[in-house]
C-alpha cells in the first residue's frame, strides 16, 4: 500500500542519509521525498511517499520518530483532511500542427506555458499528484522530451497544524502524560 | 578556560565520571594520545586489536550500567571498531566510541586512512556525529553521553578530525542538553497499570518473560518482588539470564531454541505472557505463527517500537521496568497460581536436563563443575556458539547480572575482549571466559591485554576442534557434510605460557574439579585448555521454523528409558 509519512526534523547533516537508511535497509523503493524549511526555525518539513506493507511501515513510522532529530512524524495516509500538491515541468514535442491543440488541453488542466521553441512546449503545472498523473496521460501522445516532478507535499485542511498534531491514537496509548 | 580540543574530550570523559578507556592510537588520534598525559585520573588500556576496544567497553558499560568509552585512530582503526559497535547496538549497551578524523580541510578527498565512519556506522548507532566546528565539541560529547546511557541505551559515535584536536576549544560543560523530539518515556500512565494489573489478575496461567532490559533498568528486585505477589513463573531469554536467581522457586531458566523443556512448554502453554524489557528475537519464539498460542501479551519495554512489532501486545506498555514493576506490583494483590507451577514441576521432572554425553570430558559437564567451583556466584562471559548454549542451560546463575554474552549480533571473538572490561568493573573477583576454540581464535591477541593489565580472567577454552553449533546444523539440516567446520588451533597451553599466563589442559571429567579450583586459586589470569566430546550436540533443539512446543531432546534419552 502507498503510505504518506510528513515530518519535521532538525536540520542537520546526516539527517537525509538516516532516513532514507530506514527504508533502504528494508528494500522499500521511495516514490518521493521532499525536504524544504518549516515554519520553525531550524526544522525541516519532509514528506516522505513510499510503497510497502503497511505493517512494516507502521515499523518504519516507529523507528523514524526514535532517529535523534526527529521532532514529529505522523502517517497521514488515511487522513482525509489532507490537501496533496506537487509541481510539475514538462517538456512536449510540437509543430505548427499539433501546437494549438497541446496548448488548449495545457489550459483545460490549469497548466502555464513557461517556455515555447520551435518544435517544443515547457509547461507548469501544479496540483494533486493524481491529476498531473492524468495531465502526463494527454500530453504523452504529443511526445514527452523531459519531465520533472517535485514530489508531492501534503497539508491538513482547517486549522490544525503538524506540530501540533496530537500523537496518533496507536501511539498515544505508548506516551505519558 | 581555554582548552586543546584534544583536552576538551579527556575533560569532557572527566565530567562523565569516566576512569577508563580502551584505546588504540595512530596518526590522527596522536593528539588525544598526547593530551591523555595530563590527565591521570583515566587509565588508558592499550589492547592489541580496536574491535576489542570496543567490546570491553561493552562488557566494561554492561557489568557497570555505566557508558563504556573506546578510542580508535581513523581509517582502519575506525572501521576494525564496527563489529564491536554493532554488538552494542543490538544488545542495548552504553558506549561511547571515539575516533579521530583527518584534518577537516582534508574530508572528501580519500586522504591517508580517511573513511566516512559516521556514514558506515549510521545503521548501528543510536546516533553519531562528525564534529565540524571547535565550538560544537563539548556539546556534542555531552550529548553523546546522555544519548548512549538514556531511554533505550546504545551506542554514539563521534568522529573527531585532527585539526579539530590540534585547534583551540572554549571548555564550558552544558549543565542541560537540548534535543527537541527526544523524550524517552519513562513513566507509565495510571491506566495502563489498572488495565495491565487487571489482566495480570485474570490471568490462571501467567508466565513473566524476563529480558535484558531487567540488567538495563537494574530491576532485579523489583523483578523478583513482582512474580512473588503474582506467584507468576519466571522464563529468562538469552540475555535476561541472571535476572531472577537460579535459586528462585519461581525461575524456569531460559526458554526458546535451545531453552529448557519445561520453560518452553510454560510460555507455549501460558494464557498471559507478561513480557519485560525483551523483543521477542526469533530464537526466542521459534514459529511465530505457533508461539504461545493461547496467550495474551502484557508487554513492558522502554521503546514503543519493539511493541507488537513481532508479537501483537494485548496491552502495551512503555517505560522504564522498575517504575512499572513497583507500580504494578503494588497495585496487585497477593495470587496464587499453585496448580500452574505444579503442572511445570510436572514438565520438569519429565523433561530434566540430563547430561547423555559419553567419553571422557562431556562438555556439559565442564559448565556444571564450573557452576560447583564457583557455587552459582561466578560472573561469566561467554562466547557464542554450543558452549553459550551450554552455560545458558547447566551453570544456573545464583548471582544477579552476572552473565555477559553478545546475544542480538551473536559476535564470536566477543567474549575474550569483552572479559576485559567486565573484569575492571569487579576488580576483587575473577571473571570466567567460556569461549570455543572457534570463538577464542577470533580475538586470542587479547590474551597480551590480560597479561599486561594483570587481569585475573580465567579462560575456559570447550575445545572440540569444530565450529560445533555450526557443524550441528550441518549434522542435523545438511546432510552431515562438515564442510569449513572443522578448525584447527595452537596448542593453548603453550600458547598462554608464552603469554606469561599460567595453563593446564583438561581431558576427563574426573580432571575437572582440580584444574578449575586451580584456576580459580590463582592470583591472575589461567587458560583451561577443555578437550570436550568433539561430536556432542545441545539438546533440547526447536528445529527452525517450527513451534516452541515441538523442541527435539536429546535422543539418547530416550534409548535410555528403554
Amino acid at each position: 500500500m502507498r503510505h504518506v509519512l510528513v515530518a519535521l526534523v532538525q536540520d542537520e547533516p546526516g539527517m537525509l542519509a538516516r532516513m532514507g537508511n530506514l527504508f533502504a535497509r528494508r528494500g522499500y523503493n521511495v516514490e518521493s521525498f521532499t525536504a524544504g524549511k518549516s515554519e520553525l526555525p531550524g526544522i525541516t518539513r519532509v514528506t516522505i511517499v513510499v510503497e510497502g506493507p503497511s505493517r512494516a511501515l507502521d515499523q518504519v513510522a516507529k523507528q523514524f520518530r526514535k532517529l535523534i532529530g526527529a521532532i514529529k512524524v505522523a502517517d497521514v495516509t488515511a487522513d482525509p483532511e489532507q490537501l496533496s500538491y506537487e509541481m510539475l515541468l514538462v517538456k512536449v514535442a510540437v509543430n505548427a500542427r499539433t501546437r494549438q491543440e497541446a496548448v488548449s488541453l495545457a489550459d483545460l488542466f490549469k497548466a502555464r506555458i513557461v517556455d515555447v521553441s520551435s518544435t517544443t512546449l515547457m509547461l507548469e503545472a501544479t496540483g494533486d499528484p493524481d491529476k498531473l498523473d492524468k495531465f502526463l496521460e494527454v500530453m504523452r501522445p504529443f511526445g514527452i522530451k523531459e519531465q520533472a516532478r517535485t514530489g508531492a507535499v501534503f497539508m491538513s485542511r482547517g486549522a490544525k497544524v503538524l506540530n501540533q498534531r496530537p500523537v496518533s491514537p496507536s501511539d498515544r496509548k505508548y506516551l505519558a502524560e | 578556560m581555554r582548552y586543546t580540543g584534544a583536552e576538551a574530550v579527556w575533560e569532557c570523559l572527566v565530567h562523565e565520571g569516566v576512569d577508563i578507556v580502551w584505546a588504540y592510537p595512530g596518526g590522527a588520534a596522536l593528539p588525544l594520545f598526547d593530551a591523555l598525559a595530563k590527565f591521570p585520573q583515566i587509565h588508558h588500556v592499550l589492547v592489541r586489536h580496536e574491535q576489542a576496544a570496543a567490546h570491553a567497553a561493552d562488557g566494561y558499560a554492561r557489568a557497570t550500567g555505566r557508558v563504556g568509552v573506546c578510542l580508535a585512530t581513523s581509517g582502519p582503526g575506525a572501521t576494525n571498531l564496527v563489529t564491536g559497535i554493532a554488538t552494542a547496538m543490538l544488545d542495548s549497551v552504553p558506549i561511547v566510541a571515539l575516533t579521530a578524523q583527518v584534518a577537516d580541510s582534508v574530508i572528501g578527498t580519500d586522504a591517508f586512512q580517511e573513511i566516512n565512519i559516521t556514514g558506515i556506522t549510521l545503521p548501528i548507532t543510536k546516533h553519531n556525529y562528525l564534529v565540524r566546528h571547535g565550538k560544537d565539541l563539548v556539546r556534542v560529547l555531552r550529548e553523546a553521553f546522555f544519548l548512549a546511557r538514556t531511554g533505550r541505551p546504545g551506542p554514539v559515535l563521534v568522529d573527531l578530525p585532527k585539526d579539530i584536536l590540534i585547534g583551540p576549544c572554549e571548555f564550558q560543560y552544558p549543565e542541560r542538553v537540548s534535543r527537541p523530539g527526544y523524550r524517552p518515556v519513562v513513566r507509565s500512565v495510571p491506566y495502563q497499570i489498572q488495565r495491565a494489573a487487571q489482566v495480570v489478575a485474570d490471568a490462571k496461567r501467567p508466565v513473566v518473560l524476563a529480558g535484558h532490559g531487567v540488567h538495563v533498568a537494574a530491576a532485579w528486585e523489583e523483578l523478583r518482588r513482582f512474580a512473588e505477589r503474582i506467584n507468576a513463573p519466571v522464563v529468562s531469554t538469552l540475555l535476561g539470564l541472571s535476572a531472577i536467581s537460579a535459586d528462585h522457586p519461581l525461575c524456569l531458566g531460559m526458554a526458546g531454541m535451545h531453552g529448557v523443556a519445561w520453560a518452553n512448554l510454560a510460555t507455549q502453554n501460558a494464557d498471559l505472557l507478561i513480557a519485560l524489557g525483551m523483543r521477542m528475537d526469533d530464537r526466542f519464539t521459534g514459529s511465530l505463527p505457533h508461539f504461545a498460542p493461547q496467550a495474551k501479551l502484557l508487554h513492558v519495554d522502554i521503546d514503543p517500537a519493539e511493541i507488537s512489532k513481532r508479537v501483537p501486545a494485548t496491552v502495551p506498555m512503555v517505560g522504564d521496568l522498575r517504575f512499572v514493576l513497583e507500580a504494578l506490583t503494588l497495585a496487585l494483590a497477593e495470587l496464587d497460581h499453585r496448580d500452574w507451577l505444579a503442572q511445570i514441576g510436572i514438565w520438569r521432572t519429565s523433561h530434566p536436563l540430563e547430561v547423555h554425553a559419553q567419553g571422557p570430558l562431556p562438555p556439559q559437564e565442564v559448565i556444571r563443575a564450573l557452576h560447583r567451583a564457583t557455587e552459582g556466584e561466578g560472573i561469566l562471559v561467554s562466547d557464542v556458539g554450543q558452549h553459550q548454549m551450554w552455560v545458558a542451560q547447566h551453570y544456573g546463575f545464583r548471582r544477579l547480572n552476572s552473565f555477559f554474552t553478545s546475544g542480538g549480533l551473536g559476535t564470536m571473538g566477543y567474549s575474550l575482549p569483552a572479559s576485559l572490561g567486565v573484569q575492571v568493573a569487579h576488580p576483587r573477583e575473577p571473571v570466567w571466559v567460556v569461549v570455543g576454540d572457534g570463538g577464542f581464535q577470533m580475538n586470542l591477541q587479547e590474551l597480551a591485554t590480560v597479561a599486561q593489565e594483570r587481569l585475573p580472567i580465567k579462560i575456559i577454552i570447550m575445545n572440540n576442534g569444530y565450529l560445533g553449533l555450526v557443524r550441528q546444523w550441518q549434522e542435523l539440516f545438511h546432510g552431515a557434510r562438515y564442510i569449513g567446520t572443522p578448525i584447527s588451533g595452537p596448542d593453548f597451553v603453550q600458547l598462554a605460557a608464552s603469554y606469561g599466563i599460567p595453563a593446564q589442559r583438561v581431558k576427563a571429567t574426573a580432571e575437572l574439579e582440580e584444574a578449575i579450583a586451580a584456576a580459580r586459586d590463582t592470583n591472575g589470569p589461567f587458560l583451561l585448555d577443555c578437550k570436550i566430546e568433539r561430536d556432542e550436540n545441545v539438546y533440547p533443539i526447536v528445529q527452525p521454523g517450527t513451534s516452541n512446543t515441538d523442541f527435539v531432546e536429546d535422543p539418547r534419552r530416550r534409548a535410555q528409558e528403554k
